[in-house]
């Protein structure tokens, strides 16, 4: 479904990732560890359009995407979540959700002027309240998201790439500065997604006694390299794990 | 001039300023375009249309095209007056003035795709002076620094009280067209979009908006509503003159947006009632008191709106009309279904 080959990145000569590899399933769940500064972050950005890579291609179901900008690979079904949840805070909870549903027809200058949109906005309002309900969310619907916790703010994240349909969605740390107990609830319902609607995951997470419960693989990367891949029981008993985190 | 005339007068000036002040919202207040050219395109309009309506006005009446001529534009605008042409040439010129800034409008996109808010907004500022200047030099635009004189206002036959008002009545009728235009805009997906890329550009593109179309698409749409308070202006004051269009109008304009409320289609028309108000009272009083005043009217009354402007950004960051969420049928279908789940809850 997605694969990053070979892919280089630098910035003023600091090479962010140097030669990355990396292969998702279709349907999977994968997770992407590493340190602090060891370039997940900008391999989210490389593959989702907003950096584009100074080496190497990105293949999303086959197709070439590395180049593309960010709304034309979201196009293409890559949706993704942002370390810091870049929300639209003037805007309500409910119009957060709302603006993430992609190509809508009322998203036309042409036909915003008609009533042709109607009955979509009603299927997505519904959508989106399932979705608000899923997340316990649904109280805060009129509400400027400027005005909601930091864990929420999370859980709006993720909602706005869930409402945009993706087949696979990258998500950059979900349950950072969220309760334990919620990050656990965060991942069910990312499994939920995963299992009943086929949407295949690429998650970057530091929790990850959480993560290795819930991911079918997992990529380490130190220092823009991927030094380390597997099944996440293997990951976790691996030296190489513990040198990377710990220093070796 | 009587009580009627000067509320006459008022109201279309009122309505020049709402277009503006409309126009302008939609590229600032809806879509975070930091527009400090906006007179370029108010300009443009105004020029394009004077340019057209005063060759058209000589065409018509068999007389040699000669702009700088004020008795042949006079002549011309005597003699077309009685025909039933006046109205047709008024409506043709708003399509020119509208559709010419809608160009300048598309072109001056290209920076808005590219530059970051505030060296955008210099970049507009410079090409609204570069619009008044190019226009000031160049003679066969609208004669130069002389500008054109005689363009007629299309209820010029009926003379005095009667022509003021049909003119006030037909601008409102525009304005509200306008008005409803971006209502129907606004409320509606695409307004949701506008507000997100607003908010945040990148986090929009990546859930797949097109940022860089759209933003062409509101300066289409602003420039033209700009373009079109210009023809409006210059029929209504019967001449164009380049240096009008100085960088402080654009400065009025933001003062009535940031007063009325940014992002609210009623703030901007509130923000521009309220500033046509003020400035017709503060030139009442000073007038009456030139006398005793220590300063130029002129610029007392600049000095006050800046004052304002400082103060309503500090104490009132969002104007006197808060900004709404979009109205589609989202909100009353999710209002619906919370309190079908409170009634569940409560049973």
């Amino acid at each position: 479904m997605l694969e990053v080959v070979k892919v280089v990145k630098s910035f003023y000569g600091l090479r962010a990732l140097d030669s990355v590899n990396l292969k998702v399933e279709k349907g999977s769940m994968v997770g992407l560890i590493g340190p602090n500064g060891s370039g997940k972050t900008t391999l989210f950005n490389v593959i989702s359009g907003v950096y584009k890579p100074d080496e190497g291609e990105i293949y999303l179901n086959g197709e070439k995407i590395a180049g593309l900008t960010p709304h034309e690979i979201c196009g293409k079904g890559l949706g993704r979540s942002f370390q810091q949840p870049r929300l639209f805070k003037e805007m309500t909870v409910l119009e957060n959700i709302m603006v993430s549903a992609r190509s809508q027809k009322g998203e036309s200058l042409s036909k915003a002027l008609t009533r042709s949109w109607l009955e979509e906005e009603a299927r997505l309002a519904k959508k989106a309240f399932s979705i608000l309900k899923f997340l316990q969310l649904e109280r805060l619907a009129f509400n400027p998201a400027s005005n909601i916790s930091a864990g929420q703010a999370r859980l709006l994240e993720i909602a706005k790439v869930l409402m945009g349909d993706p087949q696979i969605a990258l998500l950059d740390e979900p349950t950072g500065g969220v309760a334990p107990r919620l990050s656990e609830k965060i991942f069910d319902y990312i499994r939920k997604i995963n299992r009943e609607f086929g949407v295949t995951f690429l998650i970057i997470e530091h929790k990850l006694g959480v993560l290795f419960d819930y991911v079918d693989y997992v990529y380490l990367m130190d220092r823009g390299k991927i030094v380390l891949e597997g099944k996440p029981e293997e990951v976790a008993k691996s030296s190489t794990a513990l040198e990377v985190y710990l220093g070796g | 001039m009587d009580v009627a005339s000067f509320a006459i007068s008022i109201m279309t000036w009122f309505g020049i300023y709402a277009l503006l002040s409309l126009s302008l919202n939609l590229e600032l207040g809806y879509t975070g375009i930091p527009n400090f050219g906006k007179v370029a395109f108010f300009g443009i309009g105004a020029i394009a249309s004077g340019a057209l309506a005063s060759r058209l006005m000589l065409a018509i009446a068999g007389m040699p095209i000669d702009i700088s001529s004020r008795e042949a534009l006079f002549k011309a605008g005597d003699l077309i007056a009685q025909t039933p042409l006046t109205f047709p040439i008024f409506i043709f010129s708003i399509v020119v003035g509208a559709s010419v800034a809608a160009v300048f409008g598309y072109l001056s996109s290209y920076p808005a795709i590219r530059l970051k808010a505030d060296y955008l907004a210099i970049t507009l500022l410079a090409f609204g002076e570069v619009v008044r200047i190019i226009a000031r030099t160049d003679e066969s635009i609208i004669n130069g620094p002389y500008g054109v004189i005689g363009i007629l206002n299309p209820y010029r036959i009926l003379g005095g009280f009667q022509t003021s008002l049909l003119y006030a009545v037909t601008v409102w009728v525009i304005v509200a067209l306008v008005f409803l235009f971006i209502y129907k805009l606004i409320n509606s997906p695409y307004g949701r979009v506008l507000k997100a890329i607003r908010e945040d550009e990148l986090a929009a593109e990546s859930l797949g908006k097109n940022s860089v179309k759209i933003k062409q698409q509101v300066m289409i749409i602003g420039s033209a509503i700009a373009g079109m308070a210009g023809a409006i202006y210059i029929h209504h004051t019967g001449s164009v003159q380049a240096d009008t269009f100085v960088p402080l109008i654009t400065i009025y304009i933001w003062v009535m947006v940031m007063l009325g409320g940014r992002g609210s289609y009623m703030g901007a028309l509130v923000g521009s009632g309220i500033f046509v108000v003020m400035d017709q009272v503060l030139l009442a009083v000073a007038t009456t008191y030139k006398e005793i005043l220590f300063i130029n009217v002129n610029y007392l009354k600049q000095i006050i709106f800046m004052l304002i402007l400082i103060f309503v950004i500090m104490k009132m960051p969002h104007g006197v009309v808060k900004e709404k969420a979009v109205k589609t049928p989202a909100l009353s279908l999710v209002e619906e279904e919370l309190s079908h789940a409170g009634s569940r809850e409560g049973s």
